[in-house]
């Protein structure tokens, strides 16, 4: 099955747990106020889920994310209280949410640098270093916020997990990103009665977003942020060097040495990214949460590595798509609102959860055998 | 007066068998009997149906996903998999051996019929004595990973036999067996036959077709193209010459004149040198020594020896291999200056190698030459996206990639369905066709050759030799190995000959000969 078929199930799905949702909590779910919020929770996980997708790609796993994003959430904290940057005004308090930003992200990039250099260095497997680093960082960002959470972060530094976009350049941007996702549907090769069928669809999204994020508040920041990294997580797998680079590593890594990939680079690069995109999730948490919790994030690996699982990357690496985990974050997040919403309790919430998980990916590698199996010769 | 000859037991028949996958009808209304006690060859190109033939008559496509019967013993079977395929009596020797490594001989025999509680001793003594009693040198409790790979094959057969399987498929057997482990290999299928089972044997190699077998079926396009007998009708065995002729052309549907194209004059320019080449293990052990040679622009030259003699270490220690990144692992170290086109290069990646404007198809394509799972678009340019320099993430010209993947499939006659499709389901001379434009599109200067037609059919290996020549005439500094001796010979302006790590002799196209190669080489 192509990968373009893929992408069209996994939209009808979550169109059709959409509509049942509707239903189900009668019109809750699909009131304005709602879906944005519904986006601000899938953001985070979504943005964990891109980096996530090129772990798994080339074959790798990371189970510190969690732990990262709290121990990157409670150096910002210690800078917005502790260094009392949060009490700071005007200009300064600005530049003062950006360098706690910039904080976060470099303390990820410093983890995720670390875990990649063991990993090519000394070769250790990466879910061995990464439970290591997953347990290492939980313990630290418990030392540095003595076990306690650290709040209240300052308004400015709060803006990066609860600001918005104003509703005219919320509507302004999507404007100009449907024309230019107009552009490469209709320059991209292929039938153009398909071409007509992906920009309708683009289409009926874009005018969902503008009449969801145009009858709220706007676009929240941390949905910007997550479309941006996904419109840039899925370019570079399809686009560039890198992506064909990470395709290969993971298809056959001996191959992809022999062919001159530079695989130490790739691998560590790439988990550094990850570790950059957890300490950016640590600051958008910690700042939609008003103040850093060091219990913050767990779980978060698992919900990432879900998304990219459900969204069809192989666990074995060198298949699998950004698009494809962008929907199962989104998927994974619609259910857990739509669960809340139904006034599920949340015991009940996690056992449907899993066996949802078991159920998508069963049912994938089902229909993605029986594929195999028609084309095989 | 002449008793009349029992007529033979038919044991299987397969009856107008046609499958099709999407796009592609891969068998087309294939027909094929089998009797008691006697070889059959099948033969044909990659691609022919052979293997989807087999996974037919397997399991492996349960019944429904074809169309035809399967007869065996004059009643119809309907396999739902390979477990019923075992329970009619057939056994399957894979040319990649399907073993455990971790596990013992006598596991891998009763594996299939295991009580819930095991007690191991009886089982090993039970078949330890199986084993004695068909006089295979095997011990009953060794480990899979401890024996050759001839050995393992003895095991595969044992395993067989074990279930007392009728019908036995023999898939390339001796592609990776010596020549003492094939000369044990044709005295078991001859017992084999005496016992009265049927044997399906698929080689390309006519040697042992024509001391094997009794009957000869050759597949061609997914239809039967030709069956002989070696025998006449009077019952004589018909000579090899007569046969050979006819054969090739039942498969390749044209007759082969001149399998190796004429070898062109060389050019003066010397493109690459090699001084002083050693290689030494990770226990300071010397495997190469200082093996020095060049190599002049559109020369071809052939790199003979026996296995073990350091051959493909030449090219895996001039590309990379030893690297403590590379497949081989840390501890290895590499001597030696390399020279391309007069100036001298540092390597020590891979990287370093392609950049220096070489390139190297390995012999082992599944392992290390190619992504199965992907497209043959993405492994055709992998090698290439490397070379080019500039960032990472600049956007690639996927337009100008495809016309180029475009071209390379029908330059080099790939056959597939387009350039989507996965390299894993292609065949074994398409997949090496594969290799071969994923290192030409590296324009590379010199070119390292390893067992470039190993696993690959007689009409494909053609194409590659003509290749291999119209590349040299391009200007191309070619170093091939080759295990098949007239193939190297045929091939090369030049011959070197490599014995123990050292380069013992060489020889000129005009002095050459396979028994002077030999002699060089074994000594």
């Amino acid at each position: 099955m192509s990968s373009g078929n893929r992408t069209w199930r996994g939209l009808l799905i979550l169109a059709g747990l959409s509509i049942l949702l509707h239903f189900l909590t009668d019109g809750t779910f699909s009131e304005a106020r709602n879906l944005t919020n519904l986006a601000r929770q899938v953001a985070i996980n979504g943005i964990l889920a891109v980096g996530m997708t090129y772990i798994i790609l080339i074959g790798g796993i990371d189970l510190s994310v969690g732990s990262v994003v709290a121990l990157c959430g409670i150096g910002a904290g210690v800078l917005q209280v502790k260094q009392g940057w949060a009490d700071w005004t005007g200009l300064q308090a600005w530049i003062g949410a950006l360098l706690s930003l910039g904080a976060s992200i470099l303390c990820g990039i410093l983890i995720g640098w670390f875990n990649g250099f063991m990993i090519t260095r000394y070769r250790i497997a990466p879910f061995i270093i990464t439970l290591g680093m997953m347990v290492i960082a939980r313990g630290a960002a418990l030392i540095f916020s003595d076990g306690a959470a650290i709040s209240p972060t300052g308004e400015a530094f709060n803006q990066i997990g609860q600001g918005y976009l104003p509703i005219p350049v919320t509507l302004g941007v999507l404007g100009v990103t449907l024309l230019i996702f107009a552009i490469s549907a209709f320059r991209a090769s292929g039938e153009l009665r398909a071409k007509l069928l992906n920009f309708a669809v683009g289409l009926l999204l874009f005018c969902g977003a503008a009449y969801v994020f145009g009858n709220y508040n706007g676009l929240p920041y941390p949905v910007l942020v997550f479309v941006i990294l996904a419109i840039a997580g899925s370019w570079i797998l399809e686009k560039t060097r890198a992506g064909r680079f990470t395709l290969a590593l993971g298809g056959n890594p001996e191959a992809a040495w022999l062919a001159g990939v530079p695989i130490r680079k790739l691998t560590v690069g790439i988990y550094t990214v990850m570790g950059a995109l957890s300490g950016l999730s640590g600051a958008i948490l910690t700042a939609r949460l008003n103040g850093a919790l060091p219990t913050a994030g767990e779980l978060f690996e698992l919900d990432a590595i879900a998304a990219v699982v459900i969204g069809g990357t192989s666990l074995q690496g060198g298949s699998g798509t950004v698009t494809g985990s962008v929907l199962g974050a989104f998927l994974i997040g619609t259910l857990n609102n739509g669960m809340s919403l139904m006034a599920i309790p949340e015991f009940y919430q996690k056992v449907i959860k899993g066996v949802i998980i078991v159920l998508a990916v069963w049912f994938d590698t089902r229909q993605r055998s029986a594929g195999a199996r028609k084309t095989a010769h | 007066m002449v008793r009349a000859e029992r007529a033979p037991q038919e044991l299987l028949q397969l009856q107008s068998i046609t499958k099709d996958f999407p796009g592609a009808r891969a068998l087309n209304d294939v027909s094929l009997k089998l009797y008691a006690g006697e070889v059959l060859a099948l033969m044909g190109e990659n691609g022919a149906g052979k293997s989807t033939l087999m996974k037919i008559l397997s399991g492996v496509w349960p019944f429904g996903t074809f169309e035809g019967r399967i007869v065996i013993d004059g009643a119809d079977r309907s396999f739902r998999d390979t477990h019923d395929a075992h329970a009619a009596g057939i056994a399957m020797i894979h040319q990649e051996l399907a073993l455990f490594p971790e596990l013992t001989v006598a596991e891998h025999l009763v594996l299939d019929q295991l009580p819930s509680v095991i007690s191991w001793k009886p089982i090993f003594e039970k078949v330890q004595k199986f084993l004695d009693d068909l006089g295979f040198a095997l011990r009953a409790d060794t480990c899979v990973k401890q024996l050759s790979i001839g050995s393992r094959q003895l095991v595969e057969i044992a395993r067989a036999l074990y279930r007392d399987a009728r019908i036995l498929v023999f898939d390339e057997p001796t592609s990776a067996l010596s020549e003492t482990e094939v000369v044990q290999l044709y005295r078991i299928i001859r017992e084999l036959k005496a016992q009265g089972r049927g044997i399906l044997y698929i080689t390309h190699r006519m040697d042992e077709v024509f001391e094997l077998s009794d009957r000869l079926l050759v597949l061609r396009d997914g239809q039967n193209a030709a069956e002989f007998s070696r025998r006449d009708d009077q019952g004589q065995v018909r000579a090899r010459g007569d046969l050979e002729p006819l054969l090739l052309k039942a498969m390749v549907g044209r007759e082969i004149r001149e399998v190796f194209p004429q070898r062109a004059k060389p050019g003066e320019e010397v493109v690459f040198e090699v001084d002083g080449l050693s290689l030494y293990r990770p226990n300071g052990k010397q495997r190469l020594y200082e093996v020095s040679f060049s190599v002049r622009a559109g020369e071809v030259v052939g790199l003979a020896g026996l296995l073990g003699s350091g051959r493909s270490e030449i090219f895996e220690s001039l590309f990379g291999h030893y690297h403590p990144d590379g497949p081989k692992g840390p501890g290895y170290r590499v001597e030696g200056k390399v020279r391309v086109g007069g100036t001298e290069v540092e390597l020590s990646a891979p990287a370093d190698s392609l950049r220096a404007g070489m390139a190297f198809l390995s012999e082992d394509r599944k392992g290390n030459g190619l992504m199965l799972g992907q497209s043959i678009h993405q492994n055709l340019h992998l090698a290439g996206s490397c070379k080019a320099s500039g960032s990472w993430l600049q956007s690639m010209n996927f337009s100008q990639e495809t016309t180029q993947t475009l071209r390379w499939i029908q330059e080099l006659h790939v056959r597939c369905v387009g350039p989507a499709q996965a390299v894993g389901q292609l065949s074994g001379g398409n997949q090496q066709k594969v290799v071969l434009a994923k290192w030409l599109e590296t324009a590379p200067r010199v070119l390292f050759l390893d067992e470039p037609t190993r696993g690959v059919d007689i009409g494909a290996k053609a194409e590659i030799y003509q290749w291999i020549q119209k590349l040299a005439q391009q200007g191309l500094a070619i170093v091939v190995v080759s295990s098949e001796l007239p193939e190297l010979l045929g091939l090369s302006h030049r011959t070197l000959v490599l014995r123990e790590g050292r380069i013992s002799a060489e020889f000129s196209a005009e002095e050459v000969t396979q028994e002077k190669v030999m002699g060089a080489a074994s000594l």
